[in-house]
């Protein structure tokens, strides 16, 4: 029961903390910072699907299989997304 | 007969015990979860892709957007995956009519983010902002503009039809389970439609920031 009040009082905190980037990134892409405009808001959404990702989906919890996933995963995406956009902005 | 089986050693026949029978189930869900962010990523290479090439077109459509309710959207799947989370951990607890109101609960604020984004979808109707021959925006730069509205229609509609899914996947848990007597039979359901789902979120944090916020600022 206690392991129980722990578990929700984390995802609360996570929670909290999801609401409160929305808020941030909401604000801060009103105010000019130039190019790193994009920059705050691709690094604030990653921030929060990686708390998404660990807190609510317990990525870690799983075996060792699903990190061939990932990675398969990750490979691909790379070549799809960085790859395309690093030769966008390097013509 | 499968049903029969699985009820009493809480696993099926073709596998070795419960704990491997949740390990394929999970890690079947991660391998479409996997093929799931391939697919986006693709739909959001384009759209980066488009944006570069007219930046301001982009950002003069994005503004059209309401920031307000876009976020306040954000915050309503943001609670979804908390009461999801929150459902997922009461299948360790065996805590039936808790875990069905807390799915119910979940697919109810999918479809609150449903609601307000229909209703979003109307007001662009009425502005006349959906691509096609109806589409009207006064501006020369009214195709680039029409461009941005037809990855927001895309990458909005593919995941709100993901939404419907989900929303479906989890009333009927949320019915089932608070009147099944075997609960542990229902936990690799509700712990894989629990990982659906918070994708279906972090897909939504990615698609916010991109489609409501850049070229906000000018």
């Amino acid at each position: 029961m206690i392991q129980d009040r722990e578990g929700i009082r984390n995802y609360l905190l996570v929670y909290g903390a999801l609401l409160v980037l929305t808020i941030f990134t909401t604000v801060i892409s009103f105010v000019d910072l130039g190019a790193s405009n994009t920059a705050v808001a691709i690094l604030i959404a990653a921030l929060k699907a990686g708390l998404v990702a660990l807190f609510f989906m317990h990525i870690t919890r799983y075996d060792r299989a699903l990190s061939v996933i990932l990675i398969a995963c990750g490979l691909v995406s790379f070549a799809l997304v960085v790859l395309t956009i690093a030769d966008l902005f390097t013509r | 007969m499968m049903r029969a089986a699985a009820r009493k050693d809480e696993h099926a026949h073709h596998f070795v015990n419960a704990e491997q029978q949740r390990d394929a189930a999970t890690l079947g869900m991660w391998v479409f979860l996997a093929s799931e962010v391939m697919f986006f990523g693709g739909l959001f290479t384009a759209f980066v892709f488009y944006r570069e090439a007219h930046p301001s077109a982009f950002a003069e459509a994005s503004r059209k957007l309401n920031v307000i309710i876009g976020s306040m959207n954000t915050a309503v799947l943001l609670t979804s995956s908390l009461t999801m989370a929150i459902a997922v951990g009461c299948a360790g607890h065996g805590d039936r009519l808790r875990m069905a109101r807390y799915l119910t609960m979940t697919a109810l604020l999918g479809c609150v983010f449903l609601a307000v984004k229909s209703y979003e979808y109307a007001d662009k109707f009425h502005e006349h902002l959906v691509p096609g021959p109806e589409f009207a925006f006064d501006s020369p730069r009214a195709p680039e503009v029409q461009m941005f509205f037809v990855f927001y229609f895309v990458m909005t509609g593919v995941h709100a039809l993901h939404l419907v899914i989900g929303i479906c996947v989890l009333g009927i848990l949320g019915w089932r389970v608070r009147y099944t007597k075997h609960l542990t039979a229902w936990r690799n359901s509700i712990e894989t439609a629990g990982l659906y789902w918070h994708l279906i979120d972090i897909i939504w944090i990615f698609l916010f920031p991109f489609l409501y916020l850049l070229g906000r600022h000018r």
